[in-house]
């Protein structure tokens, strides 16, 4: 009995390691690249088999050899400086009453609000995440004291210890604890009796009241259009970029107890300043600082550095005024219908919501202004009261806005001459002379404004027009007084083109309109309009804000033109490709689109619902991949694989993709069973057959995450380096300071290089729909120009380092609540003049490496199974040759068909080619299966070009450091891998054996 | 009552444990947690297996009881891979594919689990009556 216990116990013990390794192994096998970067172990050696030759690096960092300490630690200080000058240059200065800031004089302050201890260095998202204490990382209050300042310590320590928080405590069994954030700014501050307990600690510190407050979302996590507000506060619901009670009871506190009263905006969501504009004397827009952006916000307060960031996006007194906010967000509405909807596709599609942008292409500006220029002209009842604020009897833009799109002050003033326009057939170039009036030295940005009709075809043909559109930027140098600076602003004339639907006989393109064109300069969007307003003799007393410039504009007049822009790259034409994307295409008069004719009659004042028809049920579902009649049979594809030509990655690095018969060799060396790794794209990344090693991948659009190679010694330990968190995109992007932005991309490349990232998922060109957009800290601004050049500018220069740039979400993810399939209608004007252009500069343009998608439908169909966009837009109209990842599609193991993103097929039909967070190529391997079960060469083939892509990314990158073109590649087993597979077969071979000795002993026991 | 032994005691704990850790998926799988089919049969079945230790030292006894061991390795081990995201995104305070809240019931049935797995091994070294 004894005996059989001691089997029957070992039996189960071993069999238990042996589940334990077999699961563990697979999940591991699925997760190696992630514990291969752990353990710093590198999966492949490079054999030269040739002659050496005497330098394979390739892409080399500016800073010297990757082995340098010296050369990471000029890398490492250069990203820093990088970060320190975004906020320098970003920073907008909203409110500076009386000349409050600079405060030259001020010793002691005191720093109040929670997010001045607590505050949000970046939300919650990919990349390197910046903590109080991080390594590199300088606070509010190390910064402050950089500059002199001393900071009330009492006050400090005290919010240190409050209770305010950002988001839900979630706590562990054990009493580990963390915030998730969910969207709600209640309870984001202390309140008004913690504040009290410190106020005698006021007057030794009274220099000046230094407020922080800070609005954080997050990755799957919007600001809450409908929040609730603190204790005591206002009852029902309350946006959560509205000032909160606590907030409101501070600042009051905060102006009883000190003659200076500064606000800084640590939020990079517009949030409804007006009731802060009564407390206090300044105010600063900061966003997120990174590591160390807070030396720049010590500096601009200070003085020692003059701001002149401009705001990237419209500050709207009620920030739920936009029409965009209707139908979106944490507001997104169900489809009437959506049990039907799960009773016919099921629950996994994930197709519950929808989101009709009847905002066309009114977003941020664009609204607010062209309602105001329609107001001021008596056009299309702009005055009325549609979409004004609560209560109001008519819609008046200087109650609506409290800050335009571009403003920003400086502690010196400026004088901005047109000096001249030059418009050319493909360009327009302007002359701007800017001279320094004040009496300190300062930067400014020029910003160039235009223009176009709005006349009798437009509205017959329903050719919507922002009255007032970014067309360029530049800035200056340090002005001294007194100093001028003329900039010279190249815009392509492309930019002033609209998409009409209904052109060329009804296939759509691009066209310039007939009429008067104006360019204007301005000191903000909302300047810059009034100049051409005044141009065209309008005055304020037809209701203007205040007198315009005529001298600052420019006019001329244009003739219809269909033709100029009629095909994109390679001669392809240019034409209507989302029509299904409309819901009146489904639903015929079911959404009404805000239109310029009629503002009062189209402003959406209730959100749009409808029930999914059976056919858009059908397509909902997600299968349509069928087998075309001219496929070529599944081994006549087959055959032409595992062919040796002798070429290797390095061999590779000059072939363009036009070569295609050299690159069909390269990738046709390669086993088919290897094919699905070219597709398994993931934080890491698996090697592809001989061909590529495995090698990870950067994320993160303010970051890149990573690390630097090299340790360092901080207080006698090693430390591993991360690479930096930068400001976020609105604080970069609002610099308008081209080699601000472009170095933003040198230095994300640099991270990437020391980092051996292949490429980076980092440019982040998706709009700001609304202000509560969850990662519009990730995202640029609300203008599809503003996107387009600096996403160009920022591409171009980090694609010169060798660690590609890939925009993302391409294209249109401006919400993350219901993000996963949410139903998206639009008509293809407002898609291709917005989300599109606003990723065109970084993609067509300047060419980035790659791309990520998004996770909503365009119409009925998950962007990344839209062929329209992923072929004939991508890889048609804009002859782009990157690589097309989707956004994450996880699969850890084997992978099942069917579900929202999980249609591997379709999704490889459409033009995507990489599914992320894949690293075992579970889609890509189905898809092979697929094609051997149904003899299907044209999906073998797909698999192919997903190959020759990912390889063509590769072998223009990083990655081909140290290969010459005789060296090969040995894959290397990790000792961890051999370890697992070693405690498998122990396991199961004692598992076995004990269950034998088991049944033996029970075999003899009955015997006797 | 007197019959019984320490592996009485151990399949009843690991019983106990088996349908807490059922409760638990329960309440995981509610809250959006993913939970395949093939776990809740798994936990079923351990459950029936280790109970039928209940019903003393029997010649199956030895049987059930690995059976219902392993069964307990599979739950863990499937319920933390299924959830190695809502772990690794609470971990980097991130959300993007995961339910990074749910990261605390992931540790908490994973500690239930264990433990059951602890005395379900145990119990299987152990007699489960003194006849």
């Amino acid at each position: 009995m004894k005996n059989a216990k001691l089997w029957s116990g070992l039996t189960s013990l071993f069999a238990v390691i042996l589940v334990i390794t077999l699961i563990g192994g697979t999940l591991a096998n699925a997760n190696q690249a992630y514990i291969n970067n752990t353990l710093g172990i590198d999966t492949a050696r490079v054999v030269e088999k040739g002659e050496a030759p005497a330098d394979t690096t390739y892409f080399k960092s500016q800073f010297g050899a990757f082995d340098d300490p010296e050369a990471q630690a000029k890398a490492i200080e250069a990203a820093l400086e990088q970060n320190r000058n975004e906020m320098r240059e970003g920073a907008a200065l909203l409110l500076n009453k009386d000349g409050a800031l600079p405060l030259t004089e001020a010793k002691k302050v005191t720093v109040l609000g929670h997010g001045a201890v607590d505050p949000a260095y970046q939300a919650s998202s990919a990349g390197t995440k910046v903590k109080n204490g991080a390594v590199n990382s300088v606070d509010l209050k190390a910064a402050l004291e950089g500059q002199g300042f001393e900071v009330n310590g009492t006050l400090w320590t005290g919010l240190q210890g409050g209770t305010a928080a950002r988001g839900v405590l979630s706590t562990t069994p054990w009493g580990g604890a963390s915030i998730q954030v969910n969207g709600s700014a209640a309870g984001t501050e202390e309140n008004r009796a913690f504040y009290e307990q410190y106020t005698d600690s006021f007057a030794d510190y009274s220099d000046a009241a230094i407020v922080v407050f800070t609005r954080e979302g997050a990755e799957g996590t919007d600001l809450l259009m409908k929040d609730k507000d603190d204790e005591g506060g206002k009852e029902g619901s309350i946006s959560s970029l509205a000032l909160h009670k606590n907030e409101r009871d501070l600042l009051e506190l905060a102006r009883a107890n000190f003659g200076k009263v500064i606000v800084l905006l640590n939020s990079p969501y517009q949030m409804e300043v007006h009731e802060i504009a009564e407390y206090a004397d300044a105010i600063l827009y900061i966003g997120y600082p990174g590591h160390q952006g807070f030396v720049g916000v010590a500096e601009i307060l200070r003085g020692a550095v003059n701001p002149s960031g401009k705001l990237t996006d419209t500050y709207a007194t009620n920030s739920l005024s936009a029409p965009s906010v209707v139908n979106s967000g944490t507001d997104s509405p169900l489809f009437a219908n959506v049990d039907e909807i799960h009773s016919v596709i099921g629950t996994d599609e994930s197709a519950d919501y929808m989101s009709f942008q009847a905002e066309s292409i009114y977003i941020g500006y664009r609204y607010y202004e062209t309602r105001y220029a329609d107001a001021v002209m008596g056009q299309g009842n702009a005055s009325d009261k549609a979409g004004a604020l609560p209560g109001a009897e008519k819609w008046d833009y200087a109650a609506e806005v409290q800050y335009p799109f571009g403003f920003g002050l400086s502690y010196t003033t400026f004088e901005q001459t047109l000096d001249s326009v030059t418009v050319a057939e493909d360009q327009i170039t302007a002359k701007v002379t800017v001279k320094n009036t004040g009496s300190v030295a300062g930067k400014d940005v020029v910003q160039l404004y235009v223009q176009t009709p709005y006349g009798a075809y437009e509205k017959e043909h329903k050719v919507e027009k922002s009255a007032i559109a970014l067309a360029g930027f530049g800035k200056t140098g340090l002005l001294q007084p007194g100093a001028s600076e003329t900039v010279t602003i190249t815009v392509d004339k492309y930019l002033l083109a609209s998409y009409d639907m209904t052109a060329n006989g009804g296939e759509g393109g691009y066209i310039l309109s007939e009429g008067d064109y104006y360019l204007a300069i301005g000191s903000d969007v909302h300047d810059a309009l009034n100049n051409v307003l005044a141009a065209q003799g309008y005055t304020a007393a037809n209701g203007m804000t205040a007198e315009g410039v005529s001298a600052k504009s420019y006019k001329w007049n244009q003739g219809f033109d269909s033709e100029k822009y009629r095909h994109g790259e390679n001669g392809v034409a240019v034409s209507n490709q989302f029509e299904d994307c409309d819901l009146n295409h489904w639903v015929p008069g079911a959404g009404t689109y805000l239109s310029r004719s009629d503002w009062a009659g189209t402003y959406p004042v209730s959100q749009t619902v409808v029930s999914a028809t059976k056919e858009m049920m059908d397509i909902l579902d997600g299968e349509w991949y069928e087998k075309p009649a001219d496929a070529p049979s599944f081994a006549e594809v087959a055959g032409k694989f595992g062919v040796d030509s002798g070429l290797n990655l390095a061999a590779m690095k000059d072939i363009p993709l036009s070569d295609t018969e050299t690159w069909d060799k390269f990738i046709y060396q390669l086993k088919i069973e290897d094919l699905p790794n070219a597709t398994a794209e993931s934080f890491s990344c698996p090697a592809v057959g001989e061909l590529s090693p495995s090698f990870a991948v950067g994320d993160g659009c303010d970051s890149v995450g990573g690390n630097y190679p090299l340790p360092i010694k901080v207080n006698g330990e090693d430390i591993t380096v991360p690479t930096t968190r930068y400001c976020s995109n609105p604080i970069m992007v609002g610099s308008f300071n081209y080699d601000i932005i472009a170095n933003r991309g040198t230095m994300m490349g640099e991270d990437g290089l020391w980092s051996k990232f292949m490429i980076n998922y980092n440019v982040g060109n998706d709009l700001h729909r609304t202000p509560f957009g969850g990662r519009n800290f990730e995202y640029m601004s609300e203008c599809p120009i503003l996107n387009y050049l600096a996403g160009a500018a920022e591409v171009i220069a980090m694609e010169k380092t060798g660690s590609h740039a890939a925009p993302k979400h391409f294209v249109g993810n401006d919400q993350e609540f219901y993000r996963e399939g949410i139903v998206c209608f639009f008509n293809e004007q407002a898609f291709r003049e917005g989300n599109l252009k606003a990723f065109e500069g970084s993609v067509r343009v300047a060419n980035a490496g790659g791309i990520m998608q998004s996770f909503e439908r365009l119409g009925l169909k998950w962007s990344s199974s839209n062929y329209a966009m992923n072929t004939t837009v991508l890889r048609g109209e804009w002859g782009w040759q990157g690589a097309i990842d989707t956004d994450a599609a996880p699969c850890f193991g084997e992978y099942t068909d069917g579900g929202f993103k999980n249609h591997a097929a379709e999704v490889l039909a459409a033009g995507t080619q990489e599914w992320c967070l894949d690293g075992v190529g579970g889609h890509g391997t189905w898809v092979l299966n697929k094609a051997r079960e149904t003899d299907d060469g044209h999906l073998l083939n797909l698999l192919k070009e997903a190959a020759i892509s990912w390889e063509y990314a590769i072998s223009r990158s990083v990655i081909t450091n140290g290969y010459s073109s005789t060296a090969v590649i040995e894959h290397i087993t990790p000792w961890w891998a051999n370890a697992i597979t070693a405690a498998q077969y122990c396991s199961g071979v004692l598992a076995a054996l004990c269950l034998v000795m088991l049944v033996l002993s029970k075999m003899k026991k009955k015997a006797n | 009552m007197k019959n019984k032994s320490v592996g009485f005691y151990l399949a009843a704990i690991t019983c106990a444990l088996s349908v807490v850790t059922l409760i638990l998926l329960l309440v995981y799988g509610s809250r959006g947690g993913q939970v395949q089919i093939p776990v809740y049969a798994a936990l079923a079945g351990a459950i029936i297996l280790e109970a039928v230790a209940l019903m003393g030292e029997k010649p199956w006894t030895d049987f059930t009881g690995i059976l219902g061991a392993v069964a307990l390795a599979y739950v863990l081990m499937t319920v933390f891979s299924d959830g190695i995201w809502n772990i690794a995104e609470s971990m980097n305070g991130i959300k993007m594919v995961g339910l990074p809240e749910l990261a605390g019931m992931n540790y908490t049935i994973a500690g239930v689990n264990i433990v059951a797995i602890i005395t379900a091994i145990a119990a299987c070294f152990t007699k489960k009556s003194k006849a």
